[in-house]
């Protein structure tokens, strides 16, 4: 091969370099516009737009006047998305994986509990009896911060009996004064059973229930 | 008045340019995870995990590097107001 006319490895090579040097002075432009705070970056600005959306919407805009504590903002918040992000099973398992592995079950129940609309309707519920706004978040907060004691969520894979010892157990004890059901799907009808047996058997209780078509959501309160 | 900042995809962007971003920045990649000055891995706070490079969001505020998703973002969120 003559002397002038450069091998493959050669072009091959100064490619790359010609490539490496490209994105290096593309990177130091963009870099030095992220630094005068011009720019940011992301993967896909989808995910921005999606939570700026929702910080947004009227249900965020409620819940965040109420919910102080800033861990209980997130997770509120994380429901909403998984609402969201309901029909993308993927996308909802992702997330609720990262809910899980950075602040555990009972949190992901919480925000559970807001995806469900849970906790906007116990406002609903709520807000007439009380004139303090105050009393309102605390009321809210020690809700979400005992979610498991206020809520009991039913699997559908549930035996009936069992179900009910654990509501009558919590009735029985007297804690809390509002105790809240709630099925999706399968878990509808045994909800709905489970709140005719309560009404029979707990005459000093009164349930409310706010229901569509595909979940029921039952509110039991202790009589004043 | 809050400066609302551009935000530039790095969805389709070669991987040299966002090794070569982070580098400018002071981290390196092994082409999958993110390393700061001292060699440690980038863990993003919010999620308590490491930021993979194909997924990466940097934003102001002593450039933090994180994992672009809605929890991280919404505690950003919540710890530094909507700057974005």
């Amino acid at each position: 091969m003559p002397d002038d006319i450069p091998s493959n490895t050669d072009v091959v090579a100064g490619l790359t370099k010609g490539l490496l040097e490209h994105a290096e002075n593309k990177a130091s432009a963009w870099v030095d516009r992220f630094r005068n705070r011009e720019i940011v970056f992301i993967e896909d600005p989808r995910t921005i737009e999606r939570v700026k959306r929702q910080r947004k919407g009227p249900e965020w805009k409620m819940l965040s006047e109420i919910i102080k504590d800033r861990k209980l903002r997130i997770l509120a918040q994380m429901g909403l998305t998984l609402r969201e992000l309901e029909d993308d099973q993927d996308q909802t398992q992702a997330l609720r994986n990262k809910i899980h592995h950075r602040y555990g079950r009972e949190a992901l129940h919480i925000a559970e509990a807001v995806q469900n609309d849970i906790i906007s309707n116990f406002i609903g519920l709520e807000s007439p009896h009380i004139v303090e706004s105050a009393d309102l978040t605390n009321r809210v907060e020690d809700l979400l911060n005992h979610i498991e004691k206020y809520v009991v969520f039913i699997s559908p894979d549930e035996k009936e009996e069992l179900i009910l010892r654990r509501v009558r157990t919590r009735l029985d004890a007297d804690v809390p004064d509002t105790l809240i059901l709630f099925g999706a799907y399968k878990a509808k009808k045994l909800a709905t059973s489970i709140r005719d047996k309560i009404e029979r058997e707990f005459p000093t209780y009164t349930t409310s229930s706010v229901e569509t078509k595909i979940k029921i959501i039952i509110f039991i309160n202790k009589l004043n | 008045m809050v400066n609302r900042m551009e935000m530039f995809s790095l969805k389709g962007e070669p991987i040299d340019l966002k090794v070569a971003i982070l580098k400018r920045m002071g981290y390196e990649s092994d082409g999958t995870f993110i390393f700061d000055s001292n060699g440690h891995k980038v863990i993003d706070p919010y999620i308590d995990e490491p930021v993979k490079i194909d997924n990466m969001l940097i934003l102001q505020g002593s450039e933090i590097i994180l994992d672009s998703n809605p929890l991280s973002l919404t505690g950003y969120f919540e710890d530094h107001g909507e700057t974005i």
